[in-house]
């Protein structure tokens, strides 16, 4: 019966939400664009309530039974007393509780400026060198997929900032001479009538090219090809992962409304 | 004075986080868990504050709260709801919590069926029919996009295996996919790189001599400190060697 | 021709602390010496669709920005809010700011004093421009300024009821604006906008957001949910340069100040630093691929 209930509700409230769209009555959409979503903003302030004492449980715990470095969770409740403190007690500033986090000169303003801003900003930060790292160990040409990933993301970081405009095209050209070789190098046996073959055609082409007076093309400009690469593939890869993920959120939330989905409640 | 403390804070902070970089040390471990306890105390005040007290209590007691609504008798089940969600902490009244949780799961469902019906799927379909009007150049572009998306799909297809026609055709979709995620890794080193090149003016500006060289300064002592703990760590291997 | 393979290899696995050490110089160098590395900014489709959008509003339209971005992610996208605020106040749009991210409150009111403060635009508060609150609800309160803005908002910032602001007479609903302004780093973000407001009722809208968010939303902007895309700091830098060059074009003064001299923004002085960055990532992986190659064919 306690589950019947909660599948029951969630039947009722989706058909709910979703009828809002479809029929025009004023009580109906008046409570669905108003009240309901509301109550869904207020649910869900409690279950944020939830969350942050499921994290004060877990560190009370490591400090309580001594576990590893339960000396750095007496910083973590610190730093959490210290904002309920001057977000619930004490002010600092002019203005009544509630408009004081937002106000310049109050306690809570301060620790939010000048500690959660920073620490937040420099953990983002710090992914530039991660990232850095991480794609000069992993980035490697495996395979042609490999190699397209790769490809497109060096197009992307160097045409979307002005140094890839001092490319010239000529050099350009021979980055996709060489790229084209790259990728069907495993049809020569030999790596050294490969390698004649390569210098040949960095030679030759372009001046094939500035004789047909084809230099001006888009695609040896890096950033108008990179601007190509997303506004054509990169749009269609981008375009297909939404249509999938539209498709699958619409199915699941269709089962949801219709009480298929048996694995919703946190069970 | 609050503001000077408050900029030898941020660089100490901001320093503290960048020392990872070295290795794992106490430095990183305190700002990290310093970090944890202050974003849950800042969602929980803010979270009370902008929208519990105003939207909650504020229909239930508009008198005292005074967020410029009526009085609402209907908000009593959000109270109700909200404090059902609580229960989740007790293991005998746990069963409560998922009427919470049903309201929540039901009305997103809801409100994201249309949405992403109408905005993600209809309209991306829409869009991506090739219009023989224009010039060769988008006819071919827009042939591109269609085909890319349709191959692109039929890689999530797996509701067949992928061979023969529709193996070539999926294989063809991944390389789309494969741009895509170099494109997006392009723009995600592009993103960090701008927020690293944001934390580093604002180290640069807190060098300055008005802010008495913080920068420098808390530089100088890390580096010494995480210098002489790295000896000690060593000395005490050969140690443990021996 | 060995030693150079083993250079090669050996440049493959350098300690990773030496690659955040070249990755951090490569930042700061630029930043401490911005003379040093000085190259034009070409500016992409995209960022020219977003500015001759804009650029089409005439005097007195109703624009609508919303500030969904915070502190972590102000270098990509405050100075585009701050070359928006300067576009508009240019063209004499009357400026309806919303912020959507608490934080976003705080970035709204930076960008607004930093305008202001400059005093190249003669702006009134609840004449030129209305700041609204902050509201917690995310795509909730997109979905309610869609369908009823004042079932939302009573008062603007400064306590001061919206039915007693003249700036507010006739807007009830987004449809009621002439363009929508987003400034996003996550959600709620363009795409809440497009699904919620902008599609199903019909109201132009562009976006200005992270770079890591940009492939998500080029769909949006292919099919013309979303006009014209500034994607992160390169964006904004492209914004800026042709708001520039806009404000100094003397025939776009009307609604300026004469004798204030016009600052080129923040983002275009960063492009140096981001671009020797990049450089130096491509090198990198070009290094660390070299190193593979010559590795596999030592072991085959």
């Amino acid at each position: 019966m306690k589950r019947q209930l909660a599948y029951f509700l969630v039947v009722f409230v989706g058909f709910l939400a979703l009828a809002g769209h479809f029929i025009n009555y004023l009580p109906l959409n008046n409570f669905i664009d108003n009240d309901a979503t509301q109550w869904f903003d207020i649910i869900a302030g409690f279950a944020a309530f939830l969350g942050v004492i499921n994290l004060l449980q877990l560190h009370l715990n490591k400090i309580v039974n001594k576990k590893s470095h339960w000396k750095y969770s007496l910083f973590t409740l610190s730093g959490f007393a210290l904002m309920i403190i001057f977000g619930f007690i004490y002010n600092g500033s002019n203005v009544s509780m509630g408009p004081h986090l937002k106000e310049e000169g109050s306690a809570f303003y301060w620790m939010f400026e000048n500690i959660y801003l920073p620490l937040g900003a420099s953990m983002f930060a710090l992914l530039a060198f991660f990232v850095a790292s991480a794609s000069y160990r992993a980035f490697k040409i495996r395979n042609f997929e490999a190699t397209l990933l790769l490809v497109s993301g060096i197009f992307l970081m160097i045409g979307r900032v002005p140094v890839g405009q001092l490319i010239p095209w000529w050099m350009s050209l021979e980055i996709y001479i060489c790229l084209i070789f790259a990728l069907i190098a495993y049809r020569f046996t030999d790596k050294k009538i490969m390698f004649y073959y390569l210098i040949i055609s960095m030679t030759i082409i372009p001046f094939i090219i500035l004789y047909l007076n084809l230099s001006n093309l888009n695609i040896f400009s890096i950033p108008d090809f990179q601007e190509w690469i997303m506004n054509v593939p990169a749009t269609a890869g981008s375009r297909a992962i939404m249509i999938g993920i539209a498709l699958g959120t619409i199915a699941q939330s269709y089962r949801i409304i219709t009480g298929r989905e048996k694995s919703i409640l946190g069970d | 004075m609050y503001e000077l403390i408050g900029v030898w804070c941020i660089v100490l902070l901001t320093l503290s986080i960048f020392s990872y970089l070295y290795g794992d040390n106490p430095f990183y471990k305190v700002a990290e868990h310093i970090f944890v306890g202050v974003s849950a105390g800042y969602i929980f005040t803010i979270t009370f504050w902008d929208t519990v007290w105003p939207n909650l209590f504020g229909r239930l007691f508009p008198k005292y709260v005074q967020a410029g609504f009526e009085f609402d008798i209907i908000y009593i089940f959000p109270l109700l709801l909200g404090v059902f969600m609580l229960f989740r902490l007790s293991k005998k009244y746990q069963w409560l919590s998922r009427i919470s949780i049903a309201y929540i799961v039901g009305m997103a469902a809801g409100l994201k069926f249309y949405v992403f019906l109408n905005s993600n799927l209809l309209a991306q379909i829409q869009t991506s029919g090739v219009d023989l009007s224009g010039s060769y150049s988008s006819i071919i572009n827009d042939s591109l996009i269609l085909f890319g998306v349709i191959s692109g799909l039929v890689y999530f297809f797996f509701s067949k295996e992928h061979v023969g026609t529709l193996g070539k055709i999926s294989r063809i979709g991944i390389y789309f996919l494969m741009i895509k995620f170099g494109a997006s890794f392009g723009f995600a080193v592009m993103g960090r790189i701008s927020l690293l090149i944001g934390r580093f003016e604002e180290l640069i500006e807190f060098s300055k001599p008005e802010y008495y060289y913080s920068t420098p300064v808390i530089l100088i002592i890390m580096v010494i400190t995480l210098a002489y703990w790295s000896f000690r760590a060593n000395n005490e291997n050969k140690e443990n060697v021996v | 021709m060995n030693k150079v393979k083993k250079i090669f290899i050996k440049l493959g696995h350098v300690d990773r602390r030496y690659i955040f050490f070249a990755i951090a110089l490569s930042v700061l160098i630029p930043l401490l010496k911005p003379s040093w590395i000085n190259i034009p900014i070409k500016t992409t489709s995209n960022s020219e669709t977003v500015f001759n959008e804009l650029n089409n509003l005439n005097e007195g339209d109703r624009v609508l920005l919303s500030f969904e971005y915070g502190a972590s992610t102000k270098p990509e996208i405050h100075p585009m809010s701050i070359a928006f605020l300067q576009h508009l106040f240019s063209r004499g749009v009357k400026v309806y700011t919303v912020p959507l991210w608490p934080e976003g409150l705080m970035m709204a009111n930076y960008a607004l004093d930093e305008v202001i403060d400059s005093k190249l635009f003669n702006v009134k508060e609840h004449i030129d421009y209305v700041s609204f609150p902050y509201k917690a609800g995310g795509s909730i309160v997109i979905r309610g300024i869609a369908t009823d803005i004042r079932s939302i908002y009573s008062q603007d910032i400064n306590n001061i009821l919206l039915k007693e602001i003249p700036m507010m007479e006739g807007i009830n609903k987004v449809t009621d604006f002439d363009f929508v302004i987003d400034l996003s780093a996550g959600m709620p973000g363009n795409a809440e906008w497009v699904q919620y407001a902008c599609d199903e009722y019909n109201v132009p809208l562009t976006s200005g957001c992270t770079s890591i968010m940009v492939t998500d939303a080029i769909p949006y902007v292919e099919s013309g949910q979303i006009r014209g895309i500034l994607a992160g700091m390169p964006g904004a830098a492209e914004y800026e340069q042709m708001v520039f060059k806009l404000l100094n074009n003397t025939s776009s003064k009307k609604f300026m100040n004469e004798n204030i001299s016009i600052v080129p923004g923040k983002a275009t002085s960063r492009m140096s630093a981001q671009s020797i960055a990049h450089l130096l990532m491509v090198i990198f992986i070009i290094l660390g691929n070299i190193s593979y190659y010559l590795i596999r064919r030592s072991n085959n």
